[in-house]
């Protein structure tokens, strides 16, 4: 077997073990099950460690880090999603935001899989140690904001919840929820600016110019400032709760508009070309 | 006065215009920027592409509507830091104090304990420094931690203020300008007493024919004062000399143009793939002919596909040309190195197919500023949300502690620990 071949082997054990973590979650999360919920977690990790095996043999198979088309950055983006819930989330109280997070892996990881999974070599402008820590850190971020869509999902389901002892177990209460969402906005938000200075570093390197206003960079300054307006409102009109919420998913839809939308959606003056 | 000096200063403000930002980039992320009135009418309609220019949103980042709300928020960022700096080192140097936490009715924690468990407690918190203080002839022991995290917030403000200014500065001092050329070719860079000399120019193929990278081996002349600098300029590499920085930038295909009349020849030069030659602008006498040179096919055939190149290696090179007789196309068509393409008694040759360089030539003064403001802005942001301040003190079998963000956590950390020392 060659490089590419054990890397689709893991991969795909991967996306399928996501695939069970993200079913248990459910099933703990609807019939209140704690079994489930507890395997879940396992197959998670699981999922996870098989994954790093799959972007590890693709690195070196290629001689390099899995940053550069679309399928490696959105298998990237599925580990970092579950490397910011596995540090998160690894308390017990948190359980039940596997049930939210678990499925957007599964589909980020899904949408991976649709993708071409050839190594392409790269093109004179890839070949930069920035584009790596830009990749990296967008990775970090993105994974962070994924997680906090997951949370805050789970903060609004919460008030609509029925609620026992299962919950008190399981269900974080509402104002830790919040200040986890919190906290793990502001890691995303710390690393979306890292992302976006090596990024302006590595755009001066490449072509002289830190900042040209291109739809990939305005986009990410969109994601910046949406999460900047999150934080003010948080300080100025104690935006908690429900609004704080709705406020991180609207910001990860962004987050996923510029990761993906971008590239496919938006019509360039270069296509005439 | 005070009011509108208050308006500006304020969050609201803020909060405002990092909308009308957001909706402003929204527009321009979404709508391509720079096209030509045509293509927006083509994607938009008439009176959509007439609405979409008169407001200047094929391009917003420099209307003049886009560049008053970055004004303003800068206005509002100055004023707001201007006005906090003070209540921040306040808060700094005084903010806190036994005596105001004594007060606290709502401390983060509070137990009660002996005053060694409490020592413990507070170490294992990460409290280094525990003062004893007296208050109304009461001994207790007081700590702060982590007190540099007021400035997270201002430095961070500071930050993004100082990139703006840069930004803005590095707009009007910015020089930008490109020139091509192939080996052995010296090309004044306009607007400049620099010439930039292109002795070598390499494009490294992996075996598989992608591009692994572009070599360009440059001379900068400055024509002022005679001396010269020498370097490499890679892609991701620029060549630094005379204040610039001199990006290898793009290439495409050059050849060499030979004009004949019967057995005279008429002119020798390079022509770079896309240009053209007139022979009226040689000489009034010439026919009024104009030899176009559309592409170079380093790898030529002609199959199914039409006339394409299998590699970008010099194996079989061939020209796409085009002639016009008095403005009229009179043939199109490829031809190989060293053919005549013949029109009456005139002659034209191609040959010796190269690659050239675009090197393209900038600099901004104002770089340094924006690395400050991009350093600061790290700084206050790692401040703001990793060092939050938090306070603790023991007296009167109690120990307690209070931090203003991040409660739950604190509260969290000492109840685990007081339990591990209590039992
Ligand atoms: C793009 C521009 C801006 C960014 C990126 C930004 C970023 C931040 C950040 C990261 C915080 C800390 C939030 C936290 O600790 O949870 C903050 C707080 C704050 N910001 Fe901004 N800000 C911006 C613009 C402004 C403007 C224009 C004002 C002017 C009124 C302002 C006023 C404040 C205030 C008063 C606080 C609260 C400070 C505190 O309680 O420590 N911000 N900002």
């Amino acid at each position: 077997m060659n490089y590419m071949q054990v890397e689709t082997v893991l991969f795909t054990a991967a996306a399928l073990l996501y695939l069970a973590a993200a079913v248990l979650y459910i099933v703990f999360f609807t019939l209140k099950k704690e079994k489930p919920g507890e395997i879940a977690g396992w197959v998670l990790l699981g999922a996870f460690i098989v994954h790093t095996a799959a972007l590890a043999v693709r690195s070196v198979g290629a001689g390099r880090l899995p940053f550069s088309n679309q399928y490696e950055f959105a298998t990237s983006f599925a580990w970092g999603i579950a490397l910011a819930y596995l540090i998160f989330a690894r308390h017990k109280r948190y359980r039940a935001l596997g049930t939210f997070v678990a499925p957007v892996i599964f589909l980020i990881i899904g949408y991976a899989a649709m993708q071409s999974r050839q190594v392409n070599e790269l093109m004179p402008a890839l070949q930069s140690n920035w584009l790596s820590i830009h990749v990296s850190t967008a990775i970090i971020s993105y994974g962070s904001f994924g997680v906090a869509f997951g949370g805050s999902l789970l903060y609004l389901m919460h008030g609509r919840l029925h609620h026992n002892e299962f919950t008190e177990r399981y269900f974080p209460d509402k104002e830790r929820l919040d200040l986890l969402n919190y906290r793990i906005i502001c890691l995303g938000f710390t690393f979306l600016t890292l992302v976006i200075v090596t990024g302006a570093i590595w755009a001066q390197k490449a072509w002289g110019r830190y900042w040209t206003w291109d739809p990939k960079e305005t986009w990410s300054l969109v994601t910046w400032i949406i999460y900047a307006i999150y934080l003010h409102l948080r300080i100025s009109r104690g935006w908690r709760g429900d609004k704080a919420a709705w406020f991180a998913v609207i910001g990860f839809l962004c987050v996923i508009f510029t990761y993906i939308g971008v590239n496919t959606w938006i019509p360039s003056i270069h296509s005439y070309a | 006065m005070k009011k509108l000096l208050r308006y500006f200063s304020s969050m609201s403000l803020a909060l405002l215009l990092l909308g009308l930002i957001v909706a402003a980039c929204v527009l321009g992320g979404v709508i391509p920027q720079g096209g030509l009135p045509a293509q927006y009418e083509s994607l938009y309609g008439k009176t959509g592409a007439d609405i979409l220019l008169a407001l200047d949103v094929h391009q917003v980042f420099t209307a003049w509507w886009f560049i008053a709300l970055v004004a303003l928020l800068l206005i509002n960022l100055c004023l707001c830091s201007l006005l906090r700096f003070p209540k921040v080192l306040a808060q700094y140097r005084q903010g806190f104090s036994l005596e105001k936490s004594l007060k606290r009715d709502k401390p983060t924690f509070s137990f009660a304990c002996t005053p060694e468990e409490g020592e413990k407690l507070l170490k294992r918190m990460g409290f280094g420094k525990v003062q004893i203080v007296e208050v109304d002839g009461t001994p207790w022991r007081y700590a702060v931690r982590r007190r540099a995290g007021v400035w997270g917030s201002w430095l961070s403000h500071l930050g993004m203020l100082v990139i703006v200014v840069g930004f803005a500065l590095g707009q009007l001092l910015m020089f930008e300008q490109s020139v091509y050329g192939v080996p052995g070719q010296r090309l004044p860079v306009p607007g400049t007493q620099l010439e930039v000399g292109i002795d070598k120019f390499d494009i490294l193929l992996r075996p598989d024919d992608t591009v692994e990278q572009y070599i360009a081996e440059l001379t900068v002349y400055n024509t002022k004062d005679n001396t010269q600098l020498s370097g490499q300029s890679m892609v991701n590499h620029p060549f630094q000399a005379y204040g610039k920085s001199f990006l290898q930038n793009s290439t495409g295909w050059a050849a060499s143009l030979t004009t004949y009349r019967g057995e005279d020849r008429l002119d020798e030069r390079v022509l770079f793939a896309g240009e053209s030659l007139e022979l009226k602008h040689l000489s009034a006498d010439y026919l009024d002919l104009a030899l176009v040179f559309h592409a170079l096919y380093p790898d030529f055939v002609r199959d199914m596909d039409g006339p394409r190149t299998i590699s970008p290696n010099l194996n079989n090179p061939a020209a796409l040309f085009s002639l016009y007789y008095q403005g009229k196309l009179v043939d199109m068509n490829v031809a190989g190195m060293g053919y005549d393409i013949k029109v009456a008694d005139y002659r034209f040759v191609l040959s010796q197919p190269q690659p050239y360089s675009l090197i393209q030539v900038v600099s901004d003064p104002a770089i340094p500023i924006v690395a400050l403001g991009g350093v600061l802005m790290l700084l206050g942001l790692f401040l703001a949300f990793y060092l939050r301040p938090e306070e603790a003190w023991l007296g009167q079998g109690q120990a307690r502690g209070y931090t203003a963000k991040g409660a739950a956590l604190m509260a969290d950390k000492a109840a685990i620990i007081i339990k591990e020392i209590q039992a």
